[in-house]
C-alpha cells in the first residue's frame, strides 16, 4: 500500500465485503440469532484489533506543513467538504424515514431476523427484493442486530459514501496532483444525487463504493502491469457483484477488454486466457453467495433481475426510447431538468455540473498514455448509460460508476496546473458554487427535531411520529393506525393499495404490482387470497398521490367495489383498514 | 511568470460559462428559498 488512504480504504472495503459474506453464511444455516451475530462481531473485532496493533498508524507526512502550503481556494474546499461531511453524518444517526428503506432495505432484513435466516419462500413471493445480491442487505442486519436501523443507515449510507470518496480520491491521486484527486472526490461527494442517498439505508452506495474500489485498483494494474493487483481488483468487483446484478455488466466488459488488451500486446493466448479467466472467477465465487441463493429458492440466478420492472414501471418514468433520446438523457441526468429548464418528473436527484469541469481542461495527449484502460472504461460508460436510459428506472442513482469512472478519467487527463493554482481565480469561484450547492443540499435536512433529538430531548417514536408517522400531508401509515395494527390477529397480513413502508409496521405490510391490475375484480381478489391477504389498507392521500398524478395512469379496482368486498375495520385521519371479504367472491 | 496560452483562457472561459450556465439551470429557481432558509435560520420569519 502507498498510503494512509489506500490502506484505509482497501482494508475496511475488504472488512465489509467479508463481515457481509460471514453473515450470509449464517443466514443460510439459520442461525440469525441476535447471540450468534454479535459473538461473531465480537470475534472479528478481536482479529481487526490484533491486525490493526501491526500496522503503523503515525502519519507519514506532516499535516500541518501541508495544509499551510495549501491556497486558500482549496482550503475552503476541504473545509466545506468536511462540514457537509459532518452534516450528513449527524443526519445518519437520526431515525430512518427514507421511504424506499422503510419500504423495502430495511423490511427485507428486519424479516430474515425475524425468520432468522434467508433461505425463506414466502419472503421470495412478498418481496422480490429480498432476492437481490444480499451483501448490503447483510450489513443491514449486522446493523440491526448489534444496534438498531440507525446503525445500518450509518453503514449503508454514510460509512459507504465516506469510502466511495476516499475510492475516487485513490484513484486519481496515483496519476495527478493531491489537490486535483480530493477536488474531484469532493465534487463527486457533494452530487445532489449523492445527498439522500448518504441519509439512507439504500443499497446504491455500497455498491458505487465497492465497484469505485474495483475500479481503482484495475488502474493501479494497469500502471504497474502486476497480476496480483488484478486479482485483488477482482475481489472487490466479486463484492459489488454480491451488492448490486448492474457489476456484472463491469465483469463482461473488462474480461473481455483485458483479454483483448494481453493479446493486443503479444501476451501469449494461454497466459492471457489463464488469467482472464482467474480474474473472472474471483470475481464470480466472491459474487456467488447470493446468485447460489436464488438458484436454490427460485431456480432463477439472477432473479428477479428479468422478471419485469417493478412498480415504476407504468408510473410515468420510462421516457427514452430511442438513442437519438441520449442528449435529452443526458442533460435531466445532470440537471433533473428538460431542456432548458422545464420541470421534469425524476425519483432522484440530479446528478450537477461541478463534477463535469475538468472536461474543458482535457488533454488528448494526457489521454492518450492510458488509451486501453480509457477504451475499456468508456464502453462500461457508454453501455450502462444506455442500460439505464432504456430501463424503467432512468435515475442519475443508477449511473454512478459510470460518473465516478467520467471523474476519474476528466482529473486525470486535465491540465489544470495553472488554472487551478495558487491564486486561481476558478479555483474560488468552483468554492464558492460548492458552498452554496452544500448549503442548499443541507439545509431542507435541518430541523429542530433533529436537534432534539441528537441532544437526547426527543424519543425517538416522539421523532418518528414528528417526522413521518403523523406529519402533515404525509402518507405513512400514522401512529393510532400502527397502535392497531400491532393490535390485530398475528396471522394478519395487510395488502397496502399505496405506499406500503413496512418496516415499522408490525405486521406484514406490502404492496404488490395488481393493485393497479385493469378492471377485473375477481382477478385481483383471487390473487390477494393466493397471497393470503387477509386486510387492505389505504390513506386518501396515497391513494390520491397515484391517481392525482398525470405522469401516471393507474385504477385502484378494488375501490371501484368497495362496498362489495370490503368490510370496514378501522379508521384513522384519513387512513383506512378494511377486511378483504372473500366469501363473497366465493358465493359468485 | 509564464504568460497563459490563448488556449488555456479559452478553457477556463468554458469552466466559467459551465459553472454560471449549471448554476442558474439548477440554483436559479431555488436562490430564494436558500435565502429565506439561511434567514429563518437566523431566526428571521416572514
Amino acid at each position: 500500500m502507498e498510503g494512509h488512504a489506500e490502506a484505509f480504504l482497501y482494508s475496511t472495503a475488504l472488512g465489509l465485503g467479508l463481515i457481509a459474506q460471514l453473515v450470509m453464511l449464517l443466514g443460510f444455516v439459520g442461525l440469525f440469532y441476535h447471540n450468534v451475530i454479535l459473538s461473531l462481531s465480537l470475534i472479528l473485532l478481536i482479529v481487526a484489533a490484533f491486525c490493526i496493533c501491526k500496522v503503523c498508524l503515525k502519519p507519514k507526512t506532516d499535516l500541518k506543513a501541508q495544509w499551510l502550503r495549501q491556497p486558500l481556494w482549496f482550503k475552503a474546499v476541504i473545509v466545506i467538504t468536511l462540514l457537509y461531511i459532518i452534516i450528513q453524518l449527524l443526519n445518519c444517526m437520526t431515525p430512518v424515514t427514507n421511504g424506499d428503506s422503510i419500504a423495502w432495505y430495511l423490511s427485507v432484513p428486519k424479516h430474515f431476523l425475524e425468520n432468522h435466516g434467508i433461505l425463506n419462500r414466502q419472503l421470495v413471493e412478498d418481496y422480490s427484493s429480498s432476492n437481490l445480491p444480499q451483501n448490503l442487505y447483510m450489513l443491514s442486519v449486522l446493523g440491526m442486530t448489534l444496534r438498531s436501523e440507525i446503525l445500518s443507515q450509518l453503514i449503508l449510507g454514510w460509512l459507504m459514501s465516506i469510502l466511495a470518496l476516499l475510492a475516487i480520491y485513490v484513484a486519481i491521486k496515483s496519476f495527478t496532483s493531491r489537490r486535483v484527486a480530493f477536488l474531484a472526490a469532493a465534487l463527486f461527494y457533494t452530487m445532489p444525487t449523492l445527498s439522500w442517498l448518504i441519509y439512507s439505508a439504500k443499497m446504491d452506495l455500497g455498491y458505487v463504493m465497492f465497484e469505485l474500489c474495483f475500479w481503482s485498483l484495475l488502474l493501479k494494474w494497469f500502471l504497474a502491469k502486476e497480476d496480483s493487483i488484478l486479482y485483488i481488483s477482482a475481489i472487490f468487483l466479486g463484492l459489488a457483484i454480491g451488492s448490486k446484478y448492474h457489476s456484472l455488466l463491469a465483469l463482461a466488459v473488462v474480461s473481455i477488454g483485458i483479454f483483448i488488451y494481453f493479446l493486443a500486446n503479444r501476451l501469449g493466448f494461454q497466459k492471457a486466457f489463464t488469467t482472464t479467466f482467474i480474474f473472472g472467477i474471483i470475481s464470480l465465487t466472491l459474487g456467488s453467495p447470493s446468485l447460489i441463493k436464488n438458484l436454490y429458492l427460485t431456480g432463477d440466478p439472477f432473479y428477479p433481475m428479468f422478471k419485469g420492472g417493478g412498480f415504476v414501471k407504468g408510473e410515468g418514468f420510462d421516457l427514452y426510447k430511442s438513442v437519438f433520446d441520449l442528449p435529452e438523457f443526458i442533460y435531466a441526468m445532470v440537471f433533473g431538468k428538460q431542456f432548458v429548464m422545464a420541470p421534469l418528473y425524476m425519483a432522484d436527484e440530479p446528478l450537477g455540473f461541478l463534477p463535469f469541469i475538468f472536461f474543458p481542461f482535457l488533454s488528448i495527449r494526457e489521454l492518450r498514455k492510458y488509451k486501453a484502460i480509457i477504451t475499456i472504461a468508456s464502453v462500461f460508460i457508454i453501455l450502462i448509460v444506455l442500460a439505464v436510459m432504456f430501463s424503467v428506472w432512468p435515475f442519475p442513482r443508477h449511473i454512478l460508476p459510470a460518473v465516478g469512472l467520467l471523474i476519474i478519467f476528466s482529473a486525470v487527463g486535465a491540465r489544470t496546473r495553472s488554472s487551478l493554482s495558487s491564486r486561481s481565480l476558478l479555483g474560488f469561484a468552483i468554492a464558492l458554487v460548492l458552498l452554496y450547492q452544500v448549503f442548499y443540499l443541507a439545509i431542507p435536512y435541518y430541523s429542530r427535531d433533529k436537534v432534539d433529538y441528537l441532544i437526547g430531548k426527543m424519543s425517538k417514536s416522539e421523532y418518528l411520529s414528528n417526522n413521518i408517522f403523523d406529519k402533515p400531508g404525509g402518507t405513512h401509515i400514522n401512529s393510532k393506525m400502527l397502535s392497531y395494527v400491532a393490535s390485530m390477529p398475528k396471522d394478519t397480513r395487510i395488502l397496502a393499495l399505496d405506499d406500503g413502508n413496512g418496516y415499522y409496521v408490525s405486521r406484514p405490510f406490502l404492496k404488490k404490482g395488481y393493485v393497479y391490475d385493469g378492471t377485473d375484480i375477481d382477478s385481483f381478489v383471487s390473487k390477494c387470497k393466493q397471497d393470503s391477504f387477509s386486510h387492505i389498507y389505504f390513506s386518501d392521500a396515497g391513494i390520491a398521490k397515484y391517481t392525482g398524478n398525470k405522469n401516471m395512469d393507474l385504477e385502484y379496482v378494488i375501490l371501484a367495489h368497495k362496498d362489495e368486498y370490503l368490510e370496514h375495520q378501522y379508521s384513522y385521519g384519513d387512513q383506512h383498514v378494511y377486511r378483504i371479504r372473500y366469501e363473497v367472491a366465493s358465493n359468485e | 511568470m509564464k504568460k497563459a496560452s490563448f488556449s488555456e483562457i479559452l478553457r477556463v472561459i468554458i469552466t466559467f460559462a459551465w459553472l454560471l450556465y449549471g448554476f442558474v439551470v439548477l440554483y436559479s429557481v431555488s436562490v430564494f428559498k436558500t435565502m429565506r432558509s439561511i434567514l429563518w435560520l437566523m431566526g428571521v420569519d416572514f
